[in-house]
């Protein structure tokens, strides 16, 4: 039945979703919402980017549909769903790949190489110089500008700090471990902001500048550097991140479905945040299971996946990976 | 006992003056709500800014949610639980901001979507009381029909407070300059503002209701009597101006400094000897504390899990205050245009004629303040003006650091209203011509005002029809129409006109009693009275 608004017919898939999660996952939920909502118009999304934390929390207290996680749901996390989403709580499962790339402030820095440990002596501050022996010896076709470094980071704990500390620990010149967020170094260089999404500003006007950001804030607005997996040095782009992801491992749990990004690539750029969503096995009503089903289907359907690499800069999780997330979609029922 | 029954009559019967005061608002308050009706349903579902969240707040505070919970307040705004078809409105959100697409892309809204669901506001925090009482239909009702319903108590409210301003000011010994700046003040975006689910218009009416009860109450200050329905009109709204917005007392103030300064110190002194204005002054500063607290209570809500995302927040840069106080006096003049008409999300602007006769109208009354003497009955018009510039700028300073720039030209309405009434209050000791030229142009104005509001009303109608292209596409209203409101927008285009002249009419017999503003005999008899005239004149002669 419908009022006397006028509008176009009654759809079966129909309602509000509210949602609630990662910061990181902002820009591919605002791709997904927008082609969702024009295919499917008697549907809106509301989004509040508070943390991956927080977002679990309201999906566990009834106070969102579905989270956007920084990573696979644990075993410990499902059991605190199961007041809300049924017998068997909640699952996770991957939606998209964030690449994170080096950005540098120095017009004289093209296609230059950094490795691991370089990386590790630049933001723990034993290297600061761009013409530094270390730099100069991985670079030897191009002339290093004689300036300062200047590290950039972002004091709040973010999964992207987490990542690039993981990526920097590979390596024994990295001794601070894997860390949401950055130790604090002696280099007077080192510039500091508080969130993770001042960054792209803060290099923009910091000279010698170089900081870890993701594809999307880096867009074609700063050079990256050229990094290697175990293979030759790669520049991050989206094909390569693509590549990359179609190269990682999908295991699928109670749960939900876990998505790891490979250690090593020949081609690929596999310095990355996996993104997740976990959905309740059951919800309330039909109209609210179908809807959140739509919504889970959609985000990982061709259409979707496209809609947010090409808006938001992320690639796509393995086929593998999709597949089997779109089985544990088909799944979400309702109560009633 | 037999005895008593006159004395009891005599004291419920309605003063000769009460049963006056009637006889004015009941037409005022019909004739406004007929004309925000017809805005209502010309103005496409969730087409008003920040309809969706007040829809949501209202529908929420009527099932009894008036406090945020632990853990329910997030960076978009506070969670509630309400039907599906509520927390759905943003579904219909298709064509703002996108002056080119017609309202028709938005979906229906179900009947029977009545599964509670979680809703989000960004006015989790506001004051509850207009929005209770503006919820109640969605109790009763389903759909879009509850929506449209729930607008109207909204409207009715607004036009009940301007209905009561128009009033007070009737009830003044010389009220025809100050309902003719009233009728001014009525620009299309006051009537357009009267529309949504926002307690923005409602700020507006009561505003202008509380400064104008006041005026008529001070300046009977002597006869307080007869000004029993005007003291009773400022306690109201000032009640309701305190449980409306937390920055609409600062309206209350404003009103009371303006009002106080068209008066002598001994007038103000006087009101308060009075034993009804003291009870009512009580009763009102109970509602006044009320509101207070309400605003000192969200202070201890619970803490919001995020910031709040652009859109709500617009902090940029590092803008200091004294920056933004002078970037707002800067645009004081840019904000008129809002006053007189941008519709919709700031994408329905009404035509530049409108604009043009509008900005006339304003310009022409504040140069024939200039020309009432003593300069010392101009002094408050002047203050007037001063605080719409200034106290607009001041509030958006101290907010930048925490909202950004925010302010829109709707919010200093209440403002403006009171400069512009302020303006025939400076004026009304000047007569009121009645000679045949002034007639002529009063009738002038009157039918250009009443084109104007027309012309604004089908404009704001084809922005949502067809929207506005580049060339002219009047006759795709009629052809192939992109969306139809309810009685279709010819109706109530031809509605509206006639609603409007009626106002225009009926304003025109009161200036000039007497005479009717369209002429009642057909224009060729006229023509040859007219020809007859200067031999009948001769020959009296």
């Amino acid at each position: 039945m419908t009022g006397c608004s006028g509008g176009t017919p009654v759809s079966e898939v129909r309602g509000s979703l509210t949602a609630i999660g990662t910061p990181v996952q902002k820009g591919p939920i605002e791709a997904w919402s927008n082609a969702w909502s024009k295919e499917l118009t008697a549907t809106s999304l509301n989004y509040s980017p508070d943390g991956s934390g927080v977002g679990l929390t309201a999906l566990a207290t009834r106070q969102a549909y579905f989270a956007a996680l920084d990573g696979p749901l644990t075993a410990e996390q499902q059991n605190q769903t199961k007041d809300v989403c049924g017998p068997a709580g909640a699952f996770s499962v991957p939606v998209s790949v964030t690449s994170i790339g080096v950005a540098l402030n120095n017009p004289s820095l093209r296609n230059v190489k950094l490795t691991r440990e370089v990386l590790a002596g630049i933001f723990s501050g034993s290297i600061t110089r761009w013409d530094a022996r270390e730099i100069a010896d991985i670079n030897p076709d191009i002339t290093l500008p004689s300036d300062d470094i200047a590290p950039i980071v972002a004091t709040e704990p973010s999964v992207e700090t987490e990542a690039a500390t993981k990526y920097l620990s590979a390596d024994p010149a990295w001794t601070s471990g894997v860390s949401a967020t950055w130790p604090k170094t002696d280099n007077g260089n080192t510039v500091t902001v508080k969130k993770h999404s001042d960054l792209a500003d803060k290099v923009d006007k910091t000279p010698g500048g170089i900081a870890f950001m993701d594809l999307g804030s880096i867009g074609s607005r700063f050079e990256t550097a050229l990094l290697s997996f175990g293979g030759g040095y790669v520049r991050m782009s989206k094909d390569s991140a693509a590549a990359a992801a179609q190269e990682g491992t999908t295991r699928t749990l109670p749960t939900g479905v876990e998505f790891t990004l490979p250690e090593t690539s020949n081609q690929g750029y596999a310095l990355g945040v996996v993104g997740y969503q976990a959905f309740c096995g059951k919800y309330s009503n039909h109209q609210l299971s179908t809807l959140v089903k739509s919504w889970g289907t959609f985000v990982l359907s061709s259409d979707g996946q496209v809609s947010s690499t090409y808006f938001a800069s992320v690639a796509s999780p393995s086929e593998e990976a999709i597949r089997e997330s779109k089985r544990l979609i088909d799944t979400i029922g309702d109560a009633q | 006992m037999p005895g008593d029954r006159p004395g009891k009559a005599r004291r419920f019967a309605l003063s000769a003056t009460t049963r006056g005061g009637m006889g004015f608002f009941l037409p005022v308050f019909a004739l406004l709500s007929l004309l925000i009706t017809l805005w209502i349903l010309a103005t496409p579902l969730m087409a008003y800014p920040d309809e969706p969240s007040h829809t949501i707040k209202a529908a929420a505070v009527s099932r009894g949610q008036f406090f945020p919970g632990p853990g329910e307040s997030f960076g978009h705004g506070v969670h509630v639980q309400v039907p599906s078809y509520i927390a759905n409105v943003q579904a219909q959100m298709c064509f703002p901001f996108q002056v080119t697409k017609p309202a028709g892309c938005a979906p229906a809204i179900p009947l029977d979507d009545n599964d509670l669901t979680i809703g989000v506001t960004s006015a989790g925090l506001y004051n509850p009381f207009y929005y209770w009482l503006v919820g109640l239909p969605s109790l009763v009702m389903s759909g879009a029909p509850a929506i449209y319903a729930m607008r109207i108590v909204s409207g009715l409210l607004s036009a009940a407070f301007y209905a009561a301003g128009f009033t007070a000011l009737y009830r003044l010994r010389h009220p025809k300059w100050p309902l003719v700046a009233a009728a001014i003040s009525t620009t299309p975006m006051v009537l357009f503002l009267g529309s949504g689910i926002n307690p923005n218009s409602l700020e507006i009416a009561a505003s202008m209701a509380a400064f104008c009860g006041l005026v008529s109450v001070l300046e009977n200050s002597r006869h307080l009597e007869r000004a029993r329905p005007g003291i009773l009109t400022v306690g109201i709204a000032a009640a309701t101006l305190a449980n409306t917005r937390n920055i609409s007392l600062l309206w209350l103030l404003c009103g009371a400094i303006v009002a106080c300064l068209f008066f002598r110190r001994a007038d103000i002194v006087a009101i308060f000897r009075n034993r009804v204005v003291l009870v009512v002054t009580a009763l009102a500063t109970v509602g006044i504390v009320l509101g207070v607290a309400w605003n000192f209570l969200m202070l201890r809500a619970p803490a919001s899990a995020g910031e709040a995302p652009a859109g709500i927040s617009n902090v940029a840069g590092e803008v200091r205050p004294y920056n933004a106080f002078l970037t707002m006096m800067d645009k004081s003049f840019d904000f008129v245009g809002q006053y007189i008409g941008v519709a919709g999300w700031l994408d329905a602007p009404v035509p530049q004629a409108v604009q043009m006769f509008w900005s006339m109208l304003l310009i022409g009354l504040m140069l024939t303040v200039m020309l009432v003497r003593p300069y010392r009955l101009q002094a408050a018009f002047w203050v007037a003006v001063a605080l719409l510039a200034v106290v607009p700028a001041v509030v958006q300073a101290a907010l930048i650091n925490t909202t950004g720039f925010i302010w829109q030209g709707r919010y200093s309405l209440p403002l403006f209203t009171i400069a512009v009434i302020s303006a025939g209050l400076a004026m009304r000791f000047r007569p009121f011509g009645q000679r045949p030229q002034s007639m002529t142009i009063a009738r002038i104005l009157l039918v250009a005002g009443c084109v104007a509001h027309a012309y604004a009303f089908v404009n704001v109608l084809r922005r949502y029809v067809v929207g506005i292209q580049e060339t002219a596409n009047w006759q795709t209203m009629f052809t192939v129409p992109g969306w139809q409101p309810p009685l279709t927008w010819e109706v109530l285009t031809l509605a509206f006109t006639a609603a409007v002249l009626l106002c225009a009419s009926k304003l025109f017999s009161y200036l000039f009693p007497g005479h009717a503003l369209l002429p009642k005999r057909p224009w060729p008899s006229r023509t040859r009275r007219a020809r007859k005239r200067p031999a009948a004149e001769a020959a009296a002669g």
